[in-house]
């Protein structure tokens, strides 16, 4: 009778360890940042807002409910912004301006720098609603 | 004198365990991990010096954004006019518009409007289905 050498089966997991970090470096590398300037301002919290595309280049224009202009995060004059805005249109078309206005701002105002962006050549425009937040491990 | 040969044994530190390390920490980064969504009402603005366009007065629907009352005109529908926003969204929501592709919106507010209000009234219509709106401020 020939006696046959038993080999234990497994499963080589020496590979494993470059999965997880491929994965880990993909996940770094596609992950785009927030760059949401974080300003005291009540956004209106409103339906039937479009996600908004963070890999199209955007401008945020911001305004609190004491009619403080920021442009990104930077505190400016409002024709100083307008005049950044138009800056960057020249060397970005595709430009889109996020307003992030808060929701107790007459429509004056509002109406005010739409005005000034139609005459920049900024027409592209999106009105920020509240954010939501999706994923993540849920309180109680 | 008989010299000894003392066996030298590498020392090794087990690195089986790390791939399980990787992907606990890739696991429990993609769970807890929160998807911040920024949402927005998309608008054109036209463009400077474009001649106005002609629109059939029934197809036009005029609303009036004042405070938190909303007022709806339409030839065919008439006069309507709602205590609050929200009451105005629901009630748009039952209105039955055909053609809505043919129909524009008029959004008119005081300047002393909030923009809240004027945002929430154009949410409303762009949910409804309109297309083509326009927002203007009363002189």
């Amino acid at each position: 009778m020939i006696r046959r050498n038993k080999t234990n089966p497994s499963i080589p997991v020496s590979s494993m360890a470059d999965i997880a970090f491929l994965l880990l470096v993909f996940f770094m590398v596609t992950s785009v940042l927030d760059s949401d300037p974080d300003l005291p301002i009540a956004l209106p919290d409103v339906p039937g807002g479009e996600q908004l595309n963070k890999k199209v280049s955007n401008i945020y224009l911001s305004a609190d409910k004491n009619r403080t202009v920021y442009y990104n995060s930077l505190r400016v004059p409002l024709p100083e912004a307008i005049n950044n805005v138009r800056a960057k249109l020249a060397t970005t078309p595709d430009l889109k301006v996020l307003i992030h206005a808060d929701k107790d701002l007459t429509y004056n105002e509002v109406d005010k720098v739409f005005d000034m962006l139609k005459e920049a050549g900024a027409l592209s425009i999106s009105l920020v609603t509240q954010t939501s937040a999706g994923g993540g491990v849920k309180g109680n | 004198m008989v010299k000894l040969k003392k066996k030298v044994e590498l020392e090794e530190i087990s690195a089986a365990s790390m791939s399980d390390i990787a992907f606990l920490l890739l696991v429990f980064f993609m769970v807890t991990a929160v998807f911040f969504v920024k949402e927005g009402l998309n608008i054109k603005l036209p463009r400077k010096n474009v001649p106005p366009t002609q629109v059939l007065r029934s197809n036009v629907f005029e609303i009036n954004v004042s405070g938190d009352t909303v007022s709806l005109r339409n030839t065919s529908v008439g006069t309507k006019y709602y205590k609050s926003l929200k009451e105005f969204r629901e009630e748009l929501n039952k209105l039955e518009i055909p053609d809505l592709s043919q129909k524009l919106a008029i959004i008119s507010t005081s300047g002393e409007t909030k923009y809240g209000n004027m945002l929430d009234a154009l949410s409303a219509i762009q949910l409804r289905g309109f297309t083509q709106v326009n927002v203007r401020k009363k002189k």
